[in-house]
């Protein structure tokens, strides 16, 4: 295998996995945006009984 | 090892090749969430699930030959109501939405009510009540950059930015996804059953009174600071409304017994004031959708959770329609 050839995989690879790691960064910020309604509710919502 | 020493990398192809993956990424996971519209019941996560439910009613609300009656408000409300089959059984001459949602706020109203088909004809009724009269700008602000409920269309974020509120990132729809997501079986769509009436499934505590009571005070006391900024958000509610709705507005169903602790508060008369402005505004009086409905009947300070009750206040639900209809 010569070194160019080398070189582009290294790249490649390296560009998939830094861009999964971006997504995945993304999605758990993107995720972490949700408000949780039950975190400072003013409404009755508390431990559901009989189900 | 002599041989990695020639190895060289170009950062630039590196950083093309991830800008590549995070796009092709971003499309199929938006191509595979749209498989599963909320229209449909998909992503109504838990029987408690109010968001996913309200979500699922609003993108099921089209314009139709039959005028529609939609009410927006808080769990209050819903479960006032006997059951929306009910509703289209005894009067089904309208199409009925019930979009509610447990402690749903102002802010979440105009998205709603911003989310609804222009064309939609009928008549719309808005909750008012003590709680989001008094809501801080701190929380509205919150919820805009964090929305509970996932659509903040342009209409809405220009009429938040023109009230002088910073509107959010528009994440709300992947944010909604997102954290519905199950990430243990990431091919596992929720799709769970949800519960109409959900106060009949808690157990009542003593301490439930001693908590109503505090809320009440504690919405009496941040009433004065707070009443003007959401008197303006109701304007732009109806503001956002489809132009050949009718609108009234509904007091939240309360507690007499719990009324007639907190009428004793200095803020009261403020509370009743402001009642008086929206009525003046409106030209024609706030509803009651809990006229008859004793203390005995309800959960807390507002949640009905008797069948006698909920009779009363469908009844009354009834009578209020007919008369919004008959009013010019």
């Amino acid at each position: 295998m010569n070194h160019k050839l080398l070189s582009s995989v290294i790249e490649v690879v390296s560009g998939i996995l830094l861009g999964l790691l971006i997504f995945m960064g993304l999605v758990s910020a993107v995720s972490s945006l949700w408000y949780n309604p039950k975190a400072d509710s003013n409404e009755p919502y508390f431990v559901y009984q009989g189900y | 090892m002599k041989f990695f020493d020639n190895v060289s990398l170009r950062i630039e192809k590196i950083l093309l090749v991830a800008g590549l993956v995070v796009l092709l990424c971003g499309i199929l996971c938006w191509s595979w969430f749209r498989r599963f519209p909320p229209e449909y019941g998909f992503w109504v996560s838990g029987r408690n699930d109010d968001y996913g439910q309200l979500l699922m009613q609003v993108e099921s609300v089209h314009s139709s030959r039959k005028p529609a009656i939609v009410l927006v408000g808080s769990s209050a409300m819903r479960e006032a109501i006997t059951t929306p089959h009910e509703l289209k059984q005894r009067v089904p001459e309208y199409d009925w939405h019930i979009l509610t949602a447990g402690d749903l706020y102002l802010v979440e109203m105009a998205q709603v009510v911003s989310s609804l088909p222009r064309d939609l004809s009928g008549l719309l009724l808005l909750e008012i009540s003590m709680r989001l009269l008094s809501t801080d700008e701190d929380t509205t602000q919150k919820i805009l950059y964090k929305p509970r409920f996932p659509t903040q269309n342009w209409l809405f974020s220009s009429q938040m930015s023109w009230l002088g509120y910073t509107p959010g990132m528009g994440l709300g729809r992947a944010t909604f996804y997102l954290s519905r997501w199950n990430w243990h079986q990431p091919m596992h769509v929720p799709n769970e059953l949800w519960d109409f009436h959900q106060v009949d499934h808690l157990i009542s505590e003593q301490t439930e009174w001693t908590r109503s009571l505090a809320k009440g005070e504690s919405w009496l006391n941040d009433l004065p600071t707070f009443v003007q900024d959401n008197l303006k958000l109701v304007r732009m509610i109806q503001n956002l409304a489809p132009p050949d709705i009718k609108i009234r507005l509904v007091q939240s169903p309360r507690n007499p017994q719990w009324l007639k602790v907190l009428n004793e508060h200095p803020s009261w008369s403020i509370y009743q004031q402001a009642l008086q402005g929206l009525e003046e505004m409106n030209h024609g009086r706030i509803f009651r959708i809990d006229t008859g409905v004793d203390a005995r009947n309800y959960w807390d300070h507002g949640h009905i959770r008797t069948l006698t009750g909920r009779k009363i206040a469908t009844e009354n639900l009834f009578n209020i329609v007919a008369e919004a209809f008959d009013e010019p």
